[in-house]
């Protein structure tokens, strides 16, 4: 027993190890730089100055505009208007995932097996063109006078001179990164959905449950793991978004992932407020990550018991 | 096994493809900076191999070579990045013996501030940063930057007015406009610079550096804050592209080739140097990217037609010049939040 | 469904068609052309950028099968007792922007372990998420597998070489490949790792089309996206139809 469990971690031991290398430390010593004191780009001396900076402003809301009260408010310090408007991006792209994935992986599961990999190829294919050269396609149909004005101005839907404003918003930013990422919550709830035992969706039909009742109460909660695997990946990865607000954004609003990006790559750099921000990015991913495993745990005892 | 033998091609295949050529030059410049075929040429005649690649403000040419270790020999910053890589000791000091060529750089744009006596750069490009618009679409065309912030001139235009995705050149527009210095960047200067931008921004379509010119030729957007090399460009497809100097001064660069210190190539960097300082050289560059060269033995004639009269060759006078300097790291921070807030 | 295929489609077939435009911006159409696969087939540049992905993605898909596999394996013998943590361990890099890791490499490579950044230094960030992904495909196709196999096999005969050949690697080898081309495809089109952690003239073709972008969009980038979209598409039709002569046989 002893040999066997010896050498089963044996056979761990390289890919922990490389994860130990190429992914713990470094993690590590971004934890580190953000406590360090900046200089061209780094030195390895204990300062707060990061933090500070990132305090700066204090965290009380101002008004967009002073003259113009309708514009609203925003958040003095940058950290926390750009962490705040990049948790509702994330969270919209998530909420449009699952919106669209949801229905499409619910549809493919009921198809014949030959459909249903035709239908899986159809999703995955965004996959495998580029995302940058896709994010320009999005241009090319939202931009003004682009192709889905025409389209309207054709059916006289819009007018000649209307517009609709798409591009160069935080929709554009929000629309193009739904579809960039539906595969990621597509996959999973599909996979999920395919274990599903249809018996009991037709036995809560025979103990009288409506359509609506049998959704909610019986394929959701069954369902729930690869939902929230789905949301997980899309909201990781949406919050971290890096080329999406550049191209379909106009560069017009900050997101925490170019924010970080100019931290680093721009000069003057500040490697210790970038580590600060990357924590900050992570502690609202790890807090997504911990809710979803909770209610996802949840769940699974509840069906258990 | 069959995957084994696979495994074992694919190895050996990457192994071989390791071993580089033993002489190359590795360029980090400017996208539109230097015609691919300038190169080519250079290694047929000197059997130098060059690599290049691309960077697209000097902010991300800074934070890429600021270690010393980026593996690159020939960088090309503008003027004010040039003094900052200077303090850095990032670049090696020139040698005159082996430029036969500077005597051909117009005196116009040598021993400028950052670069007394030529020691660190050799300037190779200029250009400005001012207005450009559709003739056909902009009825009462800008003249000044000014202009740039008045509600009832920018109403017309809404969502077809993009400025430059860069700090430093967007925030110089409100200076200029308040008739402050870019240059000098008090705190106070900035805030009120941030007012007008702020005031600004909702009738803008996007910040875009990489691709404005491109929207502004194809009509998407009908008034931009652009370099006049891009704008040359633009006018080069579309003739209804106008381009102003605005009246208060225009931000004005040099791009310059420089050798990092941590090259091992010198020698060999100093010979392609000396290659591009070549007329005949430098203009197939300028007529390919549009930006004027400081070449002064190009003979006029043989510049190409469309950059006559283009944004390009607009030279503002020498008063109107606004060369930017190292901002240091206080006011670059400023700066830089500025932006940020502004995005906010 | 329908609606959703317009959206998922419509993109792609605006990709493609732009990219026989005669004119040079990628948002405006002007006139059928072929020119942009012209301008392509000469693009040394994007062919040299092709390479190196292809090495990359080669290099690091090897390295996080060969130890992604190795874990899970290892994983899978140990049978529960305190192992929760491993898995967990497995999932954290998937679950940490790509930018975190990226930058969080780049600060690893200059201040800690200074090393000339290129294709080594792409490739470490690679692994890292690939491996991840090998471990969770392998373990998923392991938690199936009866371990009284193995030991049936040694009670006839086999050595327990022969009963892992024979038995238990068979069984895994769809779980391989499926981790194997996850990894891969993923590290074909990463783009932020890359940006990181790239060296002097080194550019995979994420990277290489996003310099592209900055210079100023043609068509030349659609007929680029359109090549490699056929490619993938017909690698994929190619393996449906192995894979059905496979079942076939």
């Amino acid at each position: 027993m002893m040999g066997r469990s010896r050498w089963s971690w044996f056979l761990m031991l390289p890919a922990l190890l490389w994860l130990g290398v190429f992914f713990v430390v470094p993690l590590g010593m971004t934890a580190l730089a953000a406590f360090a004191r900046r200089g061209e780009p780094l030195e390895w001396t204990f300062s707060m100055a990061a933090w500070a900076e990132l305090g700066r402003g204090g965290f009380g809301v101002v008004a967009r505009d002073p003259d113009d009260a309708a514009a609203g408010w925003r958040f003095q310090n940058e950290a926390l208007a750009v962490g705040w408007r990049t948790f509702w991006v994330s969270v919209a792209t998530t909420a449009g995932a699952l919106l669209i994935g949801f229905p499409a992986a619910l549809f493919m599961v009921r198809r014949p097996a030959r459909w249903r990999r035709v239908l899986y190829g159809l999703i995955m294919l965004p996959l495998v063109a580029n995302s940058l050269i896709l994010a320009y396609a999005w241009v090319t149909l939202l931009r003004r006078d682009g192709l889905v004005e025409k389209f309207l101005r054709t059916l006289g839907v819009l007018g000649e001179d209307g517009s609709l404003g798409l591009i160069y918003t935080p929709s554009a930013v929000v629309l193009g990164m739904i579809y960039w990422y539906l595969p990621f919550m597509v996959y999973p709830v599909y996979s999920s959905l395919e274990k599903f035992d249809w018996r009991l969706m037709e036995a809560a039909a025979d103990l009288g449950a409506t359509a609506w009742q049998r959704l909610v109460h019986v394929l959701w909660p069954l369902a729930l793991p690869g939902i929230m695997t789905g949301c997980l990946l899309v909201f990781v990865q949406a919050a971290g978004t890096l080329v999406f607000p550049e191209l379909l954004g106009g560069s017009k609003t900050r997101l925490l992932g170019p924010l970080i990006h100019d931290k680093f790559l721009s000069y003057p750099e500040n490697y210790p407020l970038g580590s600060a921000l990357a924590l900050a990015l992570m502690i609202l991913t790890t807090l997504g990550v911990w809710q979803a495993l909770r209610v996802s745990g949840e769940r699974k005892d509840n069906s258990v018991s | 096994m069959r995957l084994s033998r696979l495994l074992a091609i694919f190895c050996l295949a990457t192994a071989s493809v390791t071993a580089a050529p033993a002489q190359t030059l590795k360029l980090l410049v400017w996208e539109e900076y230097l015609d691919p075929s300038v190169l080519k040429a250079f290694t047929k005649e000197t059997g130098i191999k060059v690599v290049e690649d691309n960077f697209d403000d000097n902010e991300g040419l800074m934070a890429k070579t600021g270690t010393g270790k980026s593996g690159y020999d020939i960088v090309s910053p503008s003027d004010y990045a040039v003094q900052i890589m200077v303090r850095r000791k990032l670049l090696a000091e020139l040698d005159h013996a082996a430029l036969k060529n500077l005597k051909n750089l117009s005196p116009d744009f040598t021993d400028l501030y950052y670069n007394r006596g030529q020691k660190f750069a050799v300037p190779y490009t200029w250009g400005t940063s001012g207005l450009a618009y559709n003739k056909k679409k902009v009825k009462n065309p800008p003249a000044s930057w000014a202009d740039m912030f008045e509600v009832g001139r920018l109403q017309p235009l809404k969502g077809r007015i993009s400025m430059l995705d860069d700090a430093r050149e967007v925030a110089a527009t409100a200076l200029l406009a308040l008739g402050l210095d870019p240059n000098t960047g008090k705190p106070g200067d900035l805030e009120k610079a941030a007012v007008l931008l702020r005031r600004q921004k909702p009738f803008l379509a996007k910040y875009d550096s990489a691709s404005a010119e491109d929207s502004l030729a194809s009509g998407e957007t009908w008034l931009a804050q652009g370099f006049s090399g891009d704008i040359a460009t633009a006018q080069a497809e579309n003739p209804d592209i106008a381009y102003v100097l605005p009246k208060e001064g225009v931000s004005f660069f040099i791009d310059n080739l420089c050798i990092l210190q941590e090259s091992k190539n010198k020698a060999a960097a100093h010979v392609l140097l000396d290659y591009l300082m070549r007329p005949e050289v430098a203009l197939v560059s300028m007529n390919a990217m549009k930006f004027a060269s400081t070449n002064q033995a190009i003979k006029a004639e043989e510049i190409d037609a469309s950059l006559r009269g283009s944004a390009a060759l607009m030279l503002p006078a020498r008063e109107k010049r606004v060369l930017f300097m190292d901002p240091g790291q206080e006011m670059g921070d400023a700066v830089e939040a500025l932006f940020n807030d502004l995005k906010n | 469904m329908l609606l959703t295929s317009i959206f998922l489609l419509v993109p792609l077939v605006v990709l493609v068609v732009y990219s026989f435009s005669g004119s040079r911006y990628a948002t405006v159409w002007g006139g059928f052309s072929t020119q942009w696969y012209v301008r392509l087939a000469d693009n040394v540049e994007l062919r040299e950028a092709l390479w190196i992905t292809l090495k990359l993605g080669g290099l690091s898909t090897l390295l996080a099968t060969v130890l992604g596999t190795a874990a899970a394996l290892g994983h899978w013998r140990l049978r529960g007792g305190g192992t929760r943590a491993v898995p967990t361990f497995f999932y954290l890099p998937v679950m940490v922007p790509e930018i975190v890791l990226g930058l969080a490499l780049l600060i690893f490579f200059t201040k800690v372990w200074t090393v000339e950044r290129g294709l080594w230094t792409m490739t470490a960030g690679h692994v890292v998420f690939g491996v991840c992904y090998v471990f969770a495909v392998v373990s998923a196709r392991l938690r199936g597998f009866d371990g009284r196999l193995l030991e049936a096999a040694r009670d006839l005969g086999a050595t327990p070489w022969q009963a892992f050949r024979l038995v238990q690697l068979p069984m895994m080898l769809p779980g391989i490949v499926g981790g194997a081309l996850l990894s891969l495809a993923l590290s074909l089109d990463e783009f932020v790792i890359s940006y990181f952690v790239t060296g002097a003239g080194i550019s995979t073709l994420p990277v290489k089309i996003f310099a592209m972008m900055k210079k100023g969009v043609t068509p030349e980038i659609n007929a680029l996206a359109t090549v490699l979209l056929m490619a993938s598409v017909l690698l994929a039709l190619l393996s449906i139809m192995v894979q059905g002569k496979h079942r076939a046989d």
